[in-house]
């Protein structure tokens, strides 16, 4: 949704977007394997590490959401105008998922609630 | 839109995000299961020592290192109620990876059949059954001789479950003279594929001219034109298995297998316990058979 209007001369923008969480293979856990095809010695034979998976999509990632909101005001100088704005990326600090290793259970996510700030100048 | 549509719409945001900023945003990727052992291994009633592999299933895949793990492994003989507790050991394979392999200095009696339970200290456990397979001795029958096709027949008697990794081990050379041989040359052929389950027993039909064939094939690969390979030993292999370790589709490819619980006996885990034993004896038959199929007698 996106949303903006004008106060007293500065223009005010909000956007916020959602987006439902999508399935995933969950896994039970990790253990290893030895391939038991003869006399194998246990000793001697490492196996391989492997992923237990769940059923297919067994999993839902969490719901995508953020706000973003800016607010910018422009002044009129001679040959020119100014620019001035400010904003905001992710106003209530959502913790959105970016991508989640299956393997490594090692979470990374998009942007925390990140301030900015401009200034435009337009030349006439 | 007028300015008060648009502030209205700005509060809907607002206050949306406030409900949803309260929203769940963990991911659980690993779910609960009651699988808490992943076992691998075979008894051996011809060994003095028996082992197994225990992983245990954990909530990450970081290999781990030489930890302790919290597990008591025992055994028991179902028939007698034996009861043997196993000892750890911390092995560093190869590779340089850690495992545990547990272990215990027995050899289990044919036809009995034993439990094994892993069993962690707050009471779960995986548990296996696993029945010893009955004591066989192959025969080697004598030798069919179509010209100069050989056939080596192998019966192993009926009551071995199942035949595993059936292997002739051929070890030539090109004879100078009667007792010495160079570029000797060990080849294997598996016979898992030739084996048939006949009335009276397993029959593995060792093709002796037909692998003759091969070994020459071999030695022209090297550059060595050879008519008459020097066979200086024949070597008979098979690991006879209980009738449970038989792999889905008969086959043991690492890929499938390697799918959780798709090849597995155990109970509250993972994995695969067996139970077999290796036989291995001389084939060579005599010297005018071996002269018929193609090889030089050789008696170092």
């Amino acid at each position: 949704m996106l949303a903006s209007t004008r106060v007293r001369g500065f223009e005010v923008s909000a956007r916020w977007q959602f987006g439902s969480g999508l399935p995933f293979n969950r896994a039970f856990g990790f253990d290893g394997f030895v391939l038991l095809d003869g006399p194998v010695n246990v000793f001697e034979e490492p196996g391989q590490r492997r992923v237990i998976f769940d059923r297919p999509f067994e999993g839902i990632l969490p719901t995508y959401h953020r706000l973003d909101v800016s607010v910018a005001r422009t002044f009129m100088l001679p040959q020119a105008r100014l620019t001035l704005q400010a904003g905001a990326i992710n106003v209530y600090d959502r913790r959105n998922l970016f991508y989640l290793d299956v393997f490594t259970l090692q979470r990374v996510d998009q942007l925390p609630f990140l301030p900015s700030f401009g200034v435009k100048m337009a030349f006439e | 839109m007028s300015r008060s549509q648009a502030w209205g719409i700005v509060a809907a945001l607002v206050l949306s995000a406030g409900v949803w900023a309260g929203c769940e945003t963990s991911v659980d990727a690993v779910s609960r299961t009651d699988a808490v052992f992943s076992l691998f291994g075979y008894f051996n009633p011809r060994a003095d020592t028996q082992a197994v592999r225990v992983f245990p299933i954990e909530g990450s895949l970081v290999v781990s290192g030489p930890d302790p793990l919290d597990a008591e492994v025992t055994s028991t003989e179902l028939e007698t109620g034996e009861r043997r507790v196993w000892q750890d050991s911390v092995v560093q394979f190869i590779d340089g990876s850690f495992g545990h392999v547990y272990w215990s200095a027995f050899r289990p009696d044919y036809e009995r059949t034993h439990r094994l339970e892993v069993a962690r200290s707050d009471g779960a456990a995986a548990k296996a059954e696993v029945e010893i397979p009955p004591e066989v001795v192959p025969e080697v029958l004598p030798p069919e001789i179509d010209f100069q096709d050989v056939t080596l027949p192998v019966r192993v008697p009926p009551e071995a479950p199942r035949l595993l990794r059936v292997e002739v081990v051929y070890y030539t050379g090109v004879a100078l003279n009667d007792s010495v041989a160079v570029d000797r040359l060990e080849t294997v052929f598996s016979y898992d594929d030739r084996v048939t389950r006949e009335g009276d027993g397993w029959r593995v039909p060792v093709d002796f001219s037909g692998d003759r064939d091969l070994i020459r094939d071999a030695y022209i690969e090297r550059n060595l034109f050879v008519t008459a390979p020097a066979l200086i030993s024949l070597t008979f292999r098979v690991m006879i298995v209980n009738s449970e370790w038989s792999p889905p589709g008969g086959l043991f490819d690492p890929n499938v297998l390697a799918l959780p619980g798709l090849f597995s006996n155990v109970e509250n885990g993972l994995g695969f316990v067996g139970a077999g034993y290796p036989l291995e004896f001389d084939l060579l038959p005599a010297e005018d058979v071996i002269r018929q199929a193609g090889f030089t007698v050789f008696s170092p």
